[in-house]
């Protein structure tokens, strides 16, 4: 079967595992392993989609990401690339099903919601269950573009540089995108 | 709950069997890579090639020619602006922008910076190819050949193209006196050019063959007084397509000039 050693591949970086994959088939299972949960946490909070939908979503972003494996170099970090193949499916997804309103079903950490309330200077002497409620409830109402590049940022704690490389928009463009996000989270959130 | 099924991988990689699913052989990236990047290099050199045209274009469009005109500066400049090379230049420079965008990294750099990159370097290639006299024979291949090309291509020759607005563009095809020449203008309509007998022209510029562009004033059906008499830049090679005229280098045929 071609199956190699799991504890060793662990040590792996990812682009030693492209390598591998693009060698042995069954090596993939071990790129899936790595990204599988937080791309579907990732699918889970920038759309309304079901457990179901949203495993179908993952599912065509892993197979384009076996089919595109040569077309990976390591000018980019691999995490970003896989991130910017689930950025365009999700938005593939949603074009796909145009009448379905877009928000955020996946409840939001704890931990989470205190880093964007302390990062969006929101005063937070409140109970740390209802500021996650909160943060949420406002997440859900801001643009699709704002509430990804949040999520991006504060929940797969993404550099500019990643963020731009996932969204494929210069730096420059992210940073006015974020400030725009923070005054319209702050103005929903109060 | 933001965990996923244990089983998805497994079945993933089944599916994959399953559907022989297999990675894309890498050179077809490299294949597509080299195709955006040679439509963009495509594109700036024929973006360059239509700058050099431009240039010769408002070159010979210059201030001194306007002076000798009457009528005011603007719609001088409004008529005989190379609309065609500016389009088509605008289109070439989009796609060589749309190229640098869509290759590699391009998404990194600002729209403005990229827009304003792909126009520098037009105008920089521009300026190179307008040096080695690429406008100049670009012009002259289309001139020679194009149908339609004062029309389309060459609008200053349609503005030199009015007589009853004192201007007169043509080819000199005989020469009667020191003083009076016939004249094959776009239409191939034949003028009998007068020049005033103390009025000094360059030399050379009346010579049989050669095309000229005239400011001055039809006094009659084909006839026109000449006040100033230029060489004819842009479109010069137009005239080529009259080199068969039966009216060539013969003025026997001219019209009898009225009192």
């Amino acid at each position: 079967m071609g199956m190699i050693n799991g504890e060793k591949q662990q040590a792996k970086t990812d682009e030693e595992l492209v390598k591998l994959a693009l060698a042995d088939r069954d090596a993939f299972l071990y790129l899936v392993n790595r990204y599988q949960n937080k791309l579907f946490g990732y699918i889970r909070k920038i759309t309304d989609a079901s457990t179901e939908d949203a495993e179908d979503i993952l599912q065509d972003i892993f197979l384009k990401v076996y089919l595109n494996l040569n077309d990976f170099n390591t000018d980019l970090k691999f995490s970003s690339w896989i991130f910017r193949i689930a950025h365009n499916e999700v938005i593939s997804a949603h074009r796909k099903n145009k009448s379905r309103p877009l928000h955020s079903a996946a409840p939001l950490d704890e931990n989470i919601a205190e880093s964007i309330a302390a990062d969006f200077n929101i005063i937070k002497k409140i109970d740390e269950k209802l500021l996650a409620d909160k943060v949420s409830a406002a997440l859900d109402k801001i643009k699709k573009e704002y509430r990804e590049i949040i999520i991006l940022k504060f929940i797969e704690e993404k550099s500019y540089q990643e963020i731009s490389d996932i969204i494929k928009k210069p730096m420059g463009t992210v940073a006015s995108l974020m400030n725009r996000a923070k005054k319209e989270f702050k103005k929903i959130y109060e | 709950m933001n965990d996923i099924n244990k089983e998805f991988g497994p079945k993933l990689l089944e599916k994959i069997k399953e559907e022989k699913i297999a990675p894309r052989p890498r050179w077809t990236f490299l294949l597509k890579k080299y195709v955006v990047w040679a439509a963009g290099i495509i594109s700036l050199v024929v973006g360059g090639l239509a700058v050099s045209v431009i240039i010769y274009f408002v070159d010979d469009n210059n201030s001194s020619i306007y002076q000798r005109m009457d009528g005011s500066w603007l719609k001088f400049i409004f008529l005989t602006l190379p609309y065609f090379w500016l389009i088509f230049l605008a289109f070439f420079i989009f796609v060589f922008y749309y190229n640098l965008k869509h290759s590699g990294k391009g998404y990194r750099y600002p729209v403005l910076a990229m827009a304003a990159a792909s126009l520098f370097l037009s105008l920089f290639l521009g300026a190179i190819f307008f040096q080695l006299g690429a406008g100049r024979l670009i012009d002259d291949l289309l001139g020679e050949r194009l149908p339609l090309y004062p029309q389309v291509l060459n609008r200053q020759m349609v503005f030199w193209n009015a007589p009853d607005e004192g201007r007169l563009t043509g080819l000199v095809v005989a020469q009667i006196s020191n003083s009076e020449f016939i004249l094959l203008d776009i239409d191939r309509q034949s003028w009998q050019v007068m020049t005033a007998p103390d009025h000094y022209f360059l030399p050379g510029i009346i010579e049989i063959g050669k095309p000229v562009r005239i400011i001055g004033i039809k006094t009659d059906d084909n006839v026109f007084q000449a006040r100033d008499i230029f060489p004819v830049g842009p479109g010069r090679r137009f005239f080529h397509r009259f080199e068969n005229d039966s009216r060539f280098n013969r003025p026997i045929d001219l019209p009898p000039i009225l009192p």
